[in-house]
């Protein structure tokens, strides 16, 4: 893909991996820290009920958030692809390549990725990143559904990079498609030009707009890239006005926590993980044979891929 | 004209003007929540009036281009009118287009951080080097004599250059995406330069036809040539559009194939049919053939073609995002805002009102006030 010089990229504290954002060592011991914490509080038998706002608090979420993720050796599914997301993160960002496998023979098409992703990411109306489409097929007796979740492909060659006019959006060394909300001009030429329709605007709009109030969640800032996005009605400061999409959670990844979407999967269907790494869960479901990845004729190709 | 009349069109100015004014006081007000466009159908009648926009002020400046470069005599006296139209125009386009963006007061980013790989932003870098060359031109226009016919001809055929190229990118700007089949044609910049031509040179045509500001304009000789014109380039677009429809439908099956249907059956066939092919084709058509030196006729038939050719831009920019990247998309999750049925909203309609009151405006005050003199001709510019 062409690299266009963007001297800004640099000082983004998204671009930091490696310093600011890099949980490796030392947050490993800190993490051990704290979860012996929790293991003492756990004994006093509180721990289920806490709510700690904190890095942490996100892979509460995940499956047996008390033991050593180095220690896993259960094949939890969850647990697997943390460890491996740790262990991704202790290298430089040039030397991951994020993917996503979905096992469509897993989905049982409850939305569940949707709820936790719009949640995750404080979504208003128009903005929805991974929908689950449900497609009926066959005849009576022989029907069945195919659900198709559908994230931002984070295309290796994506057609939304190529056509902003202002280098608002790029990719990742790490693979991941990003935008710069302060940058973008909201003029939604890389809404048209992408082919999965996986980006959506943000046209300041509210849930409870048109109601007596607006709940106080609708206007809580967002987290995405690392950065505080408070949205309040007839503001017209960002994101409001941007185009929006997955990122893949990077604001989750970058600290160790897996995409909300993956950990809220009830079939767990979705994977996640660092191609680059050849003992990683997502390569070894990519050289399953059962994996495609969507409109692969255009050439854009996407890093999610469907086990069909 | 009479009083009576001209009375009669101001008022009518003022009502869209003050209408268009509220669209505008409103969109500034409540950023895009008074739109119907949304995150599936991202781009609507703003979109769609900025292409046409600026294709009536290519065209029309290619006119003005045209008689610089091969000095036609003949036609030397639309070369203003021609220049005035294309500034208007471009002018309303550049208007309306900011109000489709997110952030319209971040539009200086396409220059100081441009992505040149980008079609919108050579696009965009096109079109103010036009509008810069056409007001560079009107400016020479205002001193009749001063300028030597050999550099008015090097001026033509730059012209040429910057609006065929600037036209082919507007083109270039839907015909390269491929999330698109039906805008990811080759035949898209042909098509856009030829529209560009077919609306400018009709608009030209009106503006002579209806509203003649020197002696010179108001001759027979010139609005046939000019009617002629427009024929022509009626059935080249008209060609242009069999080739395209008839190649995707002819197995009736295909990508394009429902989509194209429903261009011409769906429910917005209308669209097509009576505003495209009656009222911007066949009609224009009948006047243009029938007594095309005559001004009513002319002026009607050019007025038409250009203001009807507005369907062909729209049918263009819609169509184009209406079908779902994968099957139940559309069922998948839904509000007002992820839906792949559009139809301008009021407020969308007030500004575009207020874009084509302002081009009026201006094209109105540039033939009114601006110093051209009634008597100059190509000799007496140091021939
Ligand atoms: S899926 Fe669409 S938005 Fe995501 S990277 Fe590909 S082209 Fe861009
Ligand atoms: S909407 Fe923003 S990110 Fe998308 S193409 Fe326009 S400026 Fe770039």
């Amino acid at each position: 893909m062409k690299k266009s010089a963007l001297p800004c990229r640099e000082s983004k504290p998204m671009e930091k991996e490696n310093s600011a954002f890099k949980p490796p060592v030392t947050n490993l011991k800190r993490r051990k820290f704290l979860k012996n914490s929790f293991i003492a509080i756990g004994g006093l038998g509180t721990i289920t009920g806490l709510a700690v706002n904190n890095v942490f608090a996100g892979e509460q979420t995940a499956a047996s958030p008390l033991k050593d993720p180095e220690s896993f050796a259960d094949g939890s599914h969850l647990e697997r692809m943390r460890v491996e997301l740790l262990r991704a993160l202790e290298k430089p960002v040039d030397q991951r390549k994020w993917v996503m496998v979905i096992d469509q023979q897993k989905c049982v098409g409850c939305s569940a990725c949707t709820v936790s992703c719009n949640s995750e990411n404080n979504l208003p109306p128009g903005v929805v990143y991974r929908p689950v489409t449900k497609v009926e097929v066959g005849k009576y007796p022989d029907v069945s559904w195919v659900f198709t979740p559908r994230p931002c492909m984070q295309c290796d060659n994506p057609p939304c990079v190529s056509g902003c006019p202002v280098n608002a959006t790029w990719k990742r060394e790490d693979g991941i498609v990003v935008i710069d909300y302060d940058i973008c001009i909201g003029c939604r030429n890389c809404i048209a030009a992408c082919p999965y329709n996986a980006r959506t605007a943000d046209f300041g709009d509210f849930f409870g707009l048109e109601t007596p109030e607006i709940m106080d969640y609708e206007t809580r800032p967002n987290f995405e890239y690392s950065k505080e996005w408070p949205r309040n009605p007839g503001s017209h400061e960002s994101p409001i006005g941007n185009a929006r999409k997955c990122t893949f959670c990077l604001h989750r990844v970058r600290v160790g926590m897996l995409p909300a979407c993956v950990t809220t999967c009830l079939g767990g269907a979705t994977s996640f993980g660092d191609y680059n790494d050849e003992n990683s869960l997502v390569h070894e479901l990519v050289g399953s044979g059962r994996a495609k990845r969507m409109k692969e004729e255009l050439g854009t190709a996407p890093s999610v891929y469907y086990l069909i | 004209m009479n009083k009576a009349q001209k009375t009669i069109l101001f008022i009518i100015w003022l009502a869209v003007m003050i209408w268009g004014l509220t669209g505008v006081f409103r969109r500034l007000v409540h950023g895009e929540l008074l739109v119907n466009y949304g995150s599936y159908v991202p781009w609507g009648l703003w979109v769609a009036a900025k292409t046409y926009f600026v294709g009536i002020s290519v065209g029309a400046s290619i006119l003005a281009w045209v008689v610089y470069a091969f000095d036609i005599k003949q036609l030397r006296p639309v070369v203003r009118p021609a220049l005035l139209v294309s500034a208007a125009t471009m002018a309303a386009g550049l208007i309306v287009i900011s109000f489709d963006l997110g952030h319209m007061w971040r539009t200086y980013e396409v220059f100081t951080r441009p992505n040149f790989s980008s079609m919108l932003a050579i696009a965009t870098w096109l079109s103010m080097a036009h509008l810069i060359y056409v007001i560079a031109a009107l400016t020479i226009e205002l001193k009749p004599g001063r300028t030597h016919s050999s550099t008015l001809r090097i001026m033509g055929w730059f012209g040429l250059f910057l609006a065929v190229t600037f036209s082919g990118g507007n083109g270039a700007e839907f015909a390269a995406m491929i999330s698109s089949p039906y805008w990811h044609s080759s035949l898209g910049p042909i098509m856009s330069i030829g529209g560009a031509l077919l609306s400018g040179v009709a608009l030209v045509l009106a503006s002579v036809a209806l509203f003649p500001f020197s002696p010179e304009q108001d001759n027979p000789q010139l609005l046939k040539i000019l009617s002629r014109t427009v024929v022509g380039l009626i059935f080249f677009i008209l060609l242009l559009e069999w080739s395209e429809f008839s190649i995707s439908m002819w197995y009736a099956r295909g990508e394009d194939y429902n989509l194209l249907y429903s261009i011409l059956f769906g429910p917005y066939a209308y669209v097509f049919w009576f505003f495209h092919i009656i009222s911007g084709s066949i009609i224009p058509l009948i006047l243009l053939l029938w007594k095309p030196a005559q001004r009513l006729s002319a002026g009607f038939g050019g007025a038409m073609v250009a203001v009807f050719y507005f369907a062909v831009r729209l049918n263009h920019v819609i169509p184009g995002q209406v079908t779902p990247a994968m099957k139940g998309l559309q069922q998948a999750y839904t509000d007002k805002w992820l839906t792949f049925a559009y139809f301008p909203s009021s407020n969308e309609w007030a500004v575009f009102g207020f874009s084509v009151a302002l081009s009026v405006a201006i094209f109105y005050l540039g033939i009114r006030y601006l110093p051209f003199s009634t008597t100059n001709s190509i000799e007496e510019r140091g021939e």
